[in-house]
């Protein structure tokens, strides 16, 4: 992963060039044959990818809804995310259709019908009193969630050739999310209280899509993207990038959460 | 009235202006009552996202085909904010992201406040509750649209017609969005309807009530409703939604103006 130096986001620059992946603007032609494994790991992200109302939901009730300039990135996230898990569908689809979308864990149903129900409230009303800086934390979950589906693409444009056209074309979107909680979490880091939330919940973070499903959800990454200790160079660059932006040394957020189901 | 999501989404852009001659506003601008009703309405558009987050916490979400809808139409909201800012800013008038946010934390505890609201609601009053976010969509749409269309017609400047016209054309399609899910959802459910007419009639207030100050609503409906002309696109809205099942005699939206002395 490249290291990069952004240190202001220009939002405005942003909302009005998104990455619009939509299935016509790209070929997906070379992703029509594709085997087991490979489809396994699409299936995975687009699972997690297309599920960003879930996200916004989450960010919106607590007191970043009122942050204007993460709600504009907001907007646009939302928009380009949106076209991506279409493409990614259509891929899916063009395979007889992605897994049964419908396999949460036994604890999953649970978890998601707490979420539904009494989460955004107890959220919403845990985080006003919390107050401005809980949004440090949103930023650091962002950026550890993009961070970790930004090395899947990598690994997966690697991996399979006939994927890397397609990487090649996320992982500029993906970069350019990971640039803007950069920015924005080095604007806020130096409050006391914004770093606290920030290491929090990178200390606490799940990998991507593990919340409902389970474990099971990862374990095509795990085994077809991750195994390989060539992968290795790769998590410890993610976590040490981390490190750096909120300053705390023994932080490896992204190693610790796959330990959890590696072993 | 059916309403093909998929086609929305895939037609979907944010509105432009580039071609528009706009720069004419720093020789020829526009007289102040019209600037404060562009102030307010751009406002209310940017305002989108927190509507979006109290509909997020209902069952409306949970609906995939509805996913679709919502992200792309809080998306042409926004840029209808920032079609409106930008013709501020061409007066001089700043609509900053560090403004917007203060007002937003202005609104303070009754802001903060809603999705507990809306989840409670929505918890105890289950599905139909959706129904009830669909017709209270319809209404404010309607309203958006028509008073877009007002603008275009008492603003003669011909860069502001243009853009007031695009974007009241991307407010009829959300109009038919939320007006076929509305009408859906009440069709043979006397409980959501009962639901959705009471709501309205108790709890419905123009567009923005919740974020500009009594002040600023009246000024904005009395400019752009005020008069015969203004009245009746305000009793064709009454007429629409008094179609929709169950709303037969609601004549909200004119009660609001007469509520707040605007002659028609
Ligand atoms: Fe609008
Ligand atoms: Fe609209």
């Amino acid at each position: 992963m490249p290291e990069r130096g952004a240190v202001t986001f220009d939002v405005k620059a942003y909302t009005r060039t998104p990455i619009d992946l939509r299935p016509d603007n790209l070929d997906l032609s070379a992703l029509a044959d594709l085997d087991g494994p490979t489809l396994a790991v699409l299936d995975y992200l687009w699972q997690v990818e297309h599920g960003v109302l879930d996200l916004m939901r989450d960010v919106l009730v607590t007191p970043t809804h009122a942050e204007s300039e993460v709600t504009a990135f907001l907007v646009t996230w939302g928009y380009e995310q949106y076209w991506l898990a279409r493409s990614l569908h259509e891929v899916l689809t063009a395979h007889g259709g992605p897994s049964d979308a419908g396999r949460d864990s036994a604890v999953g149903v649970v978890l998601r019908a707490w979420d539904e129900r009494a989460r955004p409230m107890l959220h919403s009303v845990r985080t006003n009193l919390l107050g401005e800086q809980v949004v440090a934390g949103h930023l650091a979950a962002g950026w550890l969630d993009t961070a970790a589906l930004a090395l899947c693409y990598r690994r997966l444009g690697s991996l399979v050739p006939a994927c890397t056209a397609l990487t090649e074309a996320v992982l500029p979107m993906k970069d350019r999310h990971l640039d803007f909680y950069t920015a924005q979490l080095r604007e806020r880091i130096g409050e006391p209280a914004a770093a606290r939330h920030a290491r929090r919940a990178a200390s606490s973070w799940r990998w991507p899509g593990t919340r409902y499903t389970g474990h099971d959800a990862v374990l095509p990454v795990v085994e077809t993207l991750l195994a390989d200790p060539a992968a290795r160079t790769d998590v410890t660059t993610v976590d040490t990038r981390l490190q750096q932006l909120l300053d705390v040394a023994p932080l490896t957020a992204v190693r610790s959460a796959l330990g959890r189901f590696v072993r | 009235m059916a309403f093909d999501i998929d086609r929305f989404a895939r037609d979907s852009v944010r509105v432009g202006w580039e071609d528009l001659d706009l720069e004419v506003f720093r020789t020829d601008p526009l007289p102040p009552e019209s600037l404060r009703t562009l102030r307010y309405m751009c406002d209310v558009e940017y305002h989108t996202v927190c509507y979006l987050r109290d509909m997020l916490v209902t069952r409306s979400r949970r609906e995939t085909e509805v996913n679709a809808f919502m992200t792309m139409w809080n998306r042409e909201e926004f840029w209808h904010g920032e079609a409106l800012a930008h013709v501020l800013s061409l007066h001089g008038i700043t609509v900053s992201y560090d403004e917007l946010k203060a007002k937003r934390v202005k609104l303070g505890w009754k802001d903060r406040l809603a999705p507990l609201k809306q989840s409670v609601l929505s918890n105890l009053v289950g599905k139909d509750f959706v129904a009830v976010h669909m017709i209270w969509g319809a209404v404010n749409e309607w309203s958006a649209s028509a008073a877009y269309k007002r603008l275009a017609v008492l603003e003669g400047h011909p860069g502001l017609a243009v853009l007031v016209r695009r974007i009241a054309a991307q407010e009829a399609r959300h109009v038919a969005f939320y007006a076929t899910q509305a009408r859906t959802r009440l069709t043979d459910n006397a409980r959501a309807q009962k639901l959705a007419r009471l709501a309205l009639s108790t709890a419905w207030r123009p567009v923005g009530s919740g974020i500009a100050s009594d002040d600023e609503v009246t000024h904005v409906m009395g400019h752009l409703f005020g008069g015969a002309a203004g009245r009746k696109e305000i009793d064709a809205i009454d007429r629409h939604i008094s179609k929709l099942p169950g709303m037969d005699g609601l004549t909200i939206v004119g009660d609001a103006l007469d509520a707040r002395g605007i002659a028609a």
